[in-house]
């Protein structure tokens, strides 16, 4: 049995829920926000209100997209500890979890990434940090965002913005002219989608994005696989622009929104390898 | 030069006049100081990287530093009381993930920067138990739930200490009570608290007594598992808590990654002698790093860049423009 465990309105999760469903394959959610309502845990398994037990050692593997709670809004302070207890046994108690949350602290910092994950084929982008000053001098195009895992849109830096005081870190990138690429990396397994919008960050695009399946060379696809094996995440999804120069990294994200990938791919080959990768005998 | 990273707290401040007394090159600055009066600039490229930070009075170029002394953990939010209340997690996220960044390229960090100290792992006391029994310490019996009835029934009829969450560790004192948010019980374990402060090599153990604290003298394996479990921890420098049964076993109730030196009651220029030994020893872990030149930015832009703000206005964090989280891809 597969446990899949996060918030319910998350949208990768019930894109996932409904595939496993369409394939017949049993599976639980726990809703992260329950614990201590809906059901209790302790280090053998999941207690449910009803009397029903689930032991940790029937589930074969854990689809993980539990995160640290909004600190805009309010939650009672027992699910606070209660989600660190989660955290603990996803850590500890399962070989196959997508992803646990122990390896997914380089997604803190995008220029820890950027030195992290430097590879022989795939570059990095020239890059800057800047904080209390202004962004002046930057004689080539130019984009910046922000240097945490903080969601922002990613823009090229023009003659206003030069003159505006930054004051926490902000990341600045020289603009890599090229073809976005979006890897989805399952175990060694990678699927490659080339990415083409009129703007710099194609996520927040108005007009039609173009998305089409390739194949990367294979030096690339063993990179990617290589970033993926050495943090020890088990899925990711890795940020690349293709140039003529070559591959240049953006960043790794431990949990991926995949299913908007996938529903411009063929076939649902993510998900397809995420439940073979899961269905795997999981306890530790 | 060493640079220490910290709250205005005693003991990076002890250190700092320590440095000064020994008249070793070093800069203190506090977080406060930086996130108000530090103009950054970090360049990033694929062989290279350089640094600087200017502040009004000091300007420090990271070729120059041997070794960081931090506190880069976890930064409280009224650091940011200038920042718009809204603006406040951001600029606090922001800040966390430069100071990640900038203290993982060095090799002599006391203490380096891990993954799992990024995400609180190593914090949690029964992963420390789980750690300390691989490598042979006695651990205390625990029992984690978030179903307080079923801690009850743990509980009776033994000495335990109740924990409302799994990370905070520093009270040990034994519990009378399991309250609505207990979270995790450990066996209490009578016994005589020691201290031991690990710092790269060195061991220093004192016994904590009611009447005062004095050294203890630690078995060799004794010794040598503590070194082992700070390694393993991914640390040079820690602080382990063990308490020592009258029949001789010795029970490891946690590792602190932040020692309390004025628990150690040894002489504090053995400790920062030796703290200072390991920050100045090694070289520094830049691939190829080249002396203080800026590339991709022009030299006129560093001297327009660190015009230091005299009154720092109640701006807001964003220069970027975060996203909705509906877009999370």
């Amino acid at each position: 049995m597969i446990l899949i465990v996060g918030t319910k309105d998350d949208l990768t999760i019930k894109y996932f829920q409904k595939y496993l469903t369409q394939n017949m394959r049993l599976f639980v959610f726990l809703n992260q926000n329950n614990i201590g309502i809906e059901y209790h845990l302790d280090l053998d398994g999941i207690h449910y209100n009803n009397g029903l037990f689930i032991a940790f050692s029937s589930i074969t593997g854990v689809f993980n997209r539990a995160r640290d709670l909004n600190p805009r809004y309010k939650y009672p302070k027992k699910l606070y500890s209660n989600l660190g207890l989660l955290f603990y046994i996803l850590d500890t108690t399962f070989n196959n979890v997508v992803n646990r949350s122990d390896t997914t602290g380089s997604n803190i910092s995008k220029p820890y990434q950027l030195r992290f994950y430097k590879r022989k084929n795939i570059k990095i982008p020239k890059s800057t940090i800047l904080a209390n000053t202004i962004p002046l001098g930057f004689h080539e195009s130019t984009i910046y965002k922000s240097t945490s895992s903080e969601r922002s849109i990613v823009k090229e830096i023009n003659p206003v913005d030069s003159l505006r005081q930054v004051t926490c870190p902000v990341l600045f990138q020289k603009n890599i002219c090229g073809t976005n690429i979006r890897a989805h990396v399952v175990g060694k397994e990678v699927f490659s989608l080339a990415i083409t919008s009129d703007t710099i960050d194609y996520r927040y695009s108005k007009n039609k994005t173009r998305f089409e399946e390739v194949e990367l060379p294979s030096s690339i696809s063993r990179e990617c696989a290589d970033i993926t094996k050495q943090n020890n995440f088990l899925f990711s999804g890795i940020d690349l622009i293709k140039t003529t120069r070559g591959y240049y990294f953006l960043e790794a994200n431990p949990s991926p929104g995949y299913h908007y990938f996938e529903k411009h791919m063929n076939e649902k080959k993510i998900s397809f390898a995420l439940m073979n990768i899961l269905a795997k005998r999981s306890i530790k | 030069m060493i640079l220490i990273i910290g709250c205005n707290n005693a003991f990076a401040k002890k250190y700092s006049e320590y440095l000064g007394r020994n008249k070793i090159e070093h800069v203190f600055l506090s977080f406060q100081d930086i996130i108000n009066d530090v103009s950054v600039f970090d360049n990033i490229e694929d062989k290279s990287n350089n640094c600087i930070w200017q502040t009004n009075n000091v300007r420090i170029d990271f070729s120059s530093i041997t070794g960081i002394y931090h506190e880069v953990l976890y930064l409280e939010e009224n650091l940011f009381f200038e920042f718009d209340a809204k603006d406040r997690n951001y600029a606090r996220n922001e800040w966390f993930a430069y100071f990640v960044y900038r203290i993982s390229q060095f090799e002599n960090v006391i203490n380096p920067i891990h993954h799992k100290h990024l995400n609180g792992s190593y914090f949690r006391w029964i992963f420390i138990f789980k750690i300390a029994k691989e490598i042979g310490f006695h651990t205390p019996e625990y029992y984690a739930s978030t179903d307080v009835e079923k801690i009850s029934d743990f509980v009776k009829n033994k000495r335990y200490i109740a924990m409302n969450d799994v990370y905070n560790f520093k009270n040990l004192a034994e519990s009378t009570a399991i309250n609505p948010e207990t979270l995790l019980a450990v066996e209490y374990i009578q016994g005589i608290p020691i201290l031991v402060h690990v710092i790269n090599d060195l061991v220093l153990s004192t016994a904590i007594y009611n009447e005062g604290s004095e050294p203890i003298y630690l078995p060799d394996q004794i010794r040598k598992w503590c070194l082992q479990i700070t390694r393993e921890l991914g640390l040079v420098v820690s602080e382990i808590f063990i308490k020592l049964t009258p029949d001789n076993k010795y029970y490891l109730y946690y590792v602190s990654l932040f020692p309390n030196w004025s628990s150690c009651c040894y002489d504090e220029e053995i400790y920062w002698g030796k703290i200072t030994d390991v920050l100045n020893s090694k070289k520094i872990n830049f691939d190829n790093y080249p002396a203080s030149k800026t590339k991709g930015i022009s030299q006129a832009h560093l001297k327009k860049s660190f015009i230091i703000r005299k009154h720092r206005p109640n701006v807001h964090g964003n220069y970027v423009e975060p996203a909705c989280i509906e877009h999370q891809i």
